[in-house]
């Protein structure tokens, strides 16, 4: 029997998980992309989406969203580029 | 070859999507330049960051039966010659696809359908005109009101393509489009034949949510951060400026299914629905003349409340079918005292108490509150428990406050439990298979690191899940004891036997044979709420929904006991009003546990069980005698006049409570029977405090619910009435009420 008293407000694995900084870090900074995610226009959004989580090349993404492989390109170019830039900046 | 790091070529060739023969010239400027060297670097580490953070996000994704039904074409849409290369490819999750066949077909029959009506559109040049035009404007959701019936216009004159499995015209893409229309409307798909002139098309649904949910969570979940994602389509500005910039609102037909709103995936295929919820049918006041007695069975899940909380916290009003009150009265506890004598001693498992006073929103009726309270066995006298976790491990569990809330919950009911009792692990969806085998609970850390170990991972496709379980419950069934599924899941919930019935009467069958299921939720958005309550009612057991660790310590350390193994099964309640007294009455909540009047007495017929120190509240309101009001239209009844004399002693009696109740190892029910008097009702503030914070928090529920009955009732009032009835309030869940009451205010002036 285990009496109520003595049990530790809350247990947590913690000590059984590799590497419980690393595993928050990653953590962190997957929520931190998602976040700049949102701060980008809905068009590039979702070709960002459709080439990393979806994984369609640009002629797939084209077909899907009825752009031209262009402008896939140049949207993914620009999505790119503007996360890179926030991401710099805000390790910094 | 002049690139800078500016030229858009640079990322594509970063990301392999340059020709052989460009990126041969590309590789060469790449390599003689550290500028453009170190661009191709961190896009390429900017794009595995984006995958990564894609597949740990992994919001709740559509189940395979979603997407079976959905996208039947791509398994049949023909592979000609001529539109091999421009076949669209839609959802290639390659990992999946194998499955996704296998379930597709396995489905075929259930949702054939909704194939017919999935649409093959044929685009024809002058569509992909159209799309050109609009496609800068491609923005959101749906297509409103407006927007179908141009769309259906537009596209009814497609006379130059043959029918299907005719000629393909090279201009044309064979498309797959799961346009909204498709979906929710299921009309005929605009082919060949010229439709009709379009009827004026439906309005659109006023509050449409649409929950983006492949930004995470489905946008529910209150402590998420991409909760914000969710929003009102309708009232959204760039909507609006999109539709007026459009000229009239044509919007490009979405593409991506998680965008329907939720009235679009009901009307879809029923059993399917995501945020499902059961309607619920208020039950109006009813006289006791034409209705002389209420039945129905006792409740002590508390998953509605919870659920309630996220949503208000997450800063928006529930939909009024999530709104169970019972669950709602039944979350907190109260004073009212245990049976006096114990069940050893010949008393009953649990006492009843009745108390009247005036309702607090209309001050001629009355409230009636009636609540059972079980006896609490000590914890060292409990009976031995056989438990298997089921848990859901699949990719959308893997979000702070699902998987790993689950394993810290399970954490503590492991710490609780010692040598009498045995642990095992199942897990479905991703993995799946019994992941710790049934386990001495004195094993506390072979126990604590397989819980640990647990990892999220995986589409939804699970096999035998729900019955490996049961077989390892099975094969360390102890008599007499607790033997019990805990199933753990997001209701993303696929655990071998897909269809709801079947899977619902085997469960009721293992509940029958010995091995109960618990339900535990976790997380909101693909929450099938509505299946999970019926699952664990079969099974006779609680169904919580657990969303902080707060609320696991309240499932798994404070009512514990309870929430485990019962004292008292098929719990029926039967009131019978006296016609005399009472003019008109109603049950506040129960709606989906009322019983037929003569199921009271057949034993035969399941109800709901209480744990040991549970509580069950149930409120009646009550019009007195000789108060006006408006009852649904009955006939004069031509036999009975209009007070029926009480017979025999019933003087002055309100209404007579009975209960039927089984011991744990009997078959027989016995029967408890408790005469409420009649008489002056006490005033509000002289009821007690239990009664008056359940009052404040029936009147939360009805008004929560879109009860037109205390619409009147402020919900200032309501936050006064549950102030000043905090008493003890351990836990502070009351106070917590509290709070709910004022978001709610807040909420409701939007």
């Amino acid at each position: 029997m285990r009496p109520l008293e003595i049990i530790p407000s809350f247990v947590t694995p913690a000590d059984l998980e590799p590497t419980p900084d690393q595993a928050a870090e990653r953590r962190d900074a997957h929520i931190q992309i998602l976040q700049l995610m949102q701060a980008l226009p809905e068009s590039q959004r979702e070709v960002v989406r459709l080439k990393f989580q979806n994984g369609l090349s640009y002629k797939e993404i084209a077909e899907v969203t009825e752009l031209s492989v262009g402008n896939v390109g140049f949207l993914l170019h620009t999505a790119l580029k503007t996360l890179r830039s926030r991401l710099v900046a805000a390790g910094e | 070859m002049n690139l800078t790091p500016e030229d858009p070529r640079i990322t594509a060739f970063a990301l392999g999507e340059i020709d052989p023969l460009e990126a041969k010239q590309i590789e060469a400027a790449v390599g003689a330049s550290a500028e453009l060297r170190e661009a191709v670097e961190s896009i390429r580490s900017a794009g595995s960051a984006l995958e990564q953070a894609f597949a740990a996000e992994a919001g709740p994704e559509m189940s395979d039966v979603d997407k079976a039904a959905l996208y039947p074409g791509r398994d049949s849409v023909p592979s000609g010659g001529s539109i091999g290369r421009r076949r669209i490819l839609f959802w290639p999750l390659l990992a999946g696809m194998a499955a996704l066949v296998m379930v597709g077909f396995i489905l075929v029959p259930t949702f054939a359908p909704v194939w017919e009506s999935a649409r093959h559109t044929r685009v024809t040049v002058e569509e992909q005109q159209v799309r050109e035009e609009t496609r800068k404007r491609w923005g959101e959701q749906e297509l409103t009101a407006d927007g179908e019936a141009l769309f259906k216009n537009r596209f009814s004159s497609t006379e130059s393509v043959p029918a299907s499995g005719g000629e393909v015209d090279r201009d044309v893409m064979d498309v797959v489009v799961p346009s909204r229309e498709s979906i929710a409307l299921r009309e005929p798909s605009a082919r060949a034949q010229a439709m009709p002139r379009p009827k004026p098309a439906s309005p659109p649904p006023p509050q449409t949510y649409v929950v983006d949910s492949r930004l995470g969570a489905g946008g529910y979940g209150y402590d998420d951060e991409v909760a914000q994602t969710a929003f009102p389509v309708q009232t959204s500005e760039r909507m609006r400026n999109l539709q007026e910039e459009a000229g009239g609102s044509w919007q490009r037909p979405h593409l991506y299914v998680n965008r329907l709103s939720p009235q679009d995936l009901r009307a879809r295929s029923k059993p399917w629905n995501t945020d499902a919820y059961d309607p619920i049918a208020e039950t109006g006041f009813r006289s006791p003349l034409i209705a002389p007695v209420s039945t129905f069975s006792i409740d002590v899940d508390t998953a509605s409340y919870s659920q309630v909380r996220g949503f208000l916290m997450a800063g928006r009003l529930p939909p009024p079918s999530a709104v169970r009150i019972e669950e709602f009265l039944n979350y907190f506890s109260y004073q009212d005292a245990p049976p006096a004598k114990a069940p050893a001693d010949g008393g009953d498992p649990f006492a009843v108490h009745v108390e009247q006073a005036v309702a607090p929103w209309a001050e001629e009726h009355r409230l009636l509150r009636v609540s059972l309270k079980g006896y609490d066995v000590p914890w060292e006298e409990r009976p031995a428990s056989n438990l298997v976790f089921l848990i859901d491990v699949s990719g959308s569990m893997n979000q702070p406050n699902r998987l790993p809330l689950a394993q810290e919950a399970l954490q503590l009911l492991v710490e609780r439990l010692d040598e009498r009792d045995r642990v095992a692990i199942v897990v479905y969806a991703g993995a799946a298979g019994v992941a710790l085998p049934s386990t001495s609970a004195n094993n506390t850390e072979t126990l604590r690191h397989a819980i640990g170990q647990l990892k999220a991972g995986g589409s939804t496709n699970g096999n035998d899940g729900i019955q490996t379980a049961y077989a390892t419950a099975r094969k360390h069934l102890i008599e007499g004891g607790n033997n019990r599924v805990i199933l753990c899941t997001d209701g993303d919930f696929n655990v071998g036997i897909t269809d709801r019935e079947l899977l619902g009467e085997y469960v009721q069958k293992q509940a029958d044979e010995g091995v109960s299921l618990t339900v535990l939720g976790f997380g909101m958005g693909n929450y099938k709420d509505n299946m999970l309550e019926t699952l664990s009612e079969k099974g006779k057991g609680t169904y919580g929904y657990i969303d902080t660790p707060a609320e696991g310590r309240k499932f798994f350390l404070h009512q514990l006991a309870g929430n485990l193994f019962s004292i008292a099964r098929d719990v029926k309640i039967q009131v019978e009003f006296n016609p005399s007294e009472v003019k008109a009455y109603r049950l506040i909540g129960y709606e989906n546990r009322t019983l037929k009047t003569e199921d009271f007495n057949d034993d035969a017929k399941r109800a709901g069980d209480i744990g040991p120190g549970h509580g069950v509240i149930a409120f009646y309101e009550i019009v007195p005698a000789g108060v006006e009001i408006d009852l649904p239209g009955a006939d004069e009844l031509r036999y009975q006049g209009e007070a029926a004399p009480p017979s025999g002693g019933a003087d002055g009696e309100l209404a007579t409570v009975k209960l039927r109740y089984k011991r744990p190892a009997e078959e027989a029910s016995r029967l408890i029977v408790e005469h409420i008097a009649s008489g002056e009702p006490a005033p509000l503030e002289a009821a007690s405090e239990d009664f008056r914070f359940g009052a404040a928090v029936a009147a939360f529920g009805l008004r929560l619910s879109g009860s037109e009955t205390v619409q009147g009732f402020e919900w200032e009032a309501i936050r006064k009435l549950a102030q000043g009835a905090l008493g003890q309030d351990p836990g502070g869940h009351r106070a917590e009420f509290s709070g709910l009451v004022e978001r709610a205010e807040k909420l409701d002036v939007e």
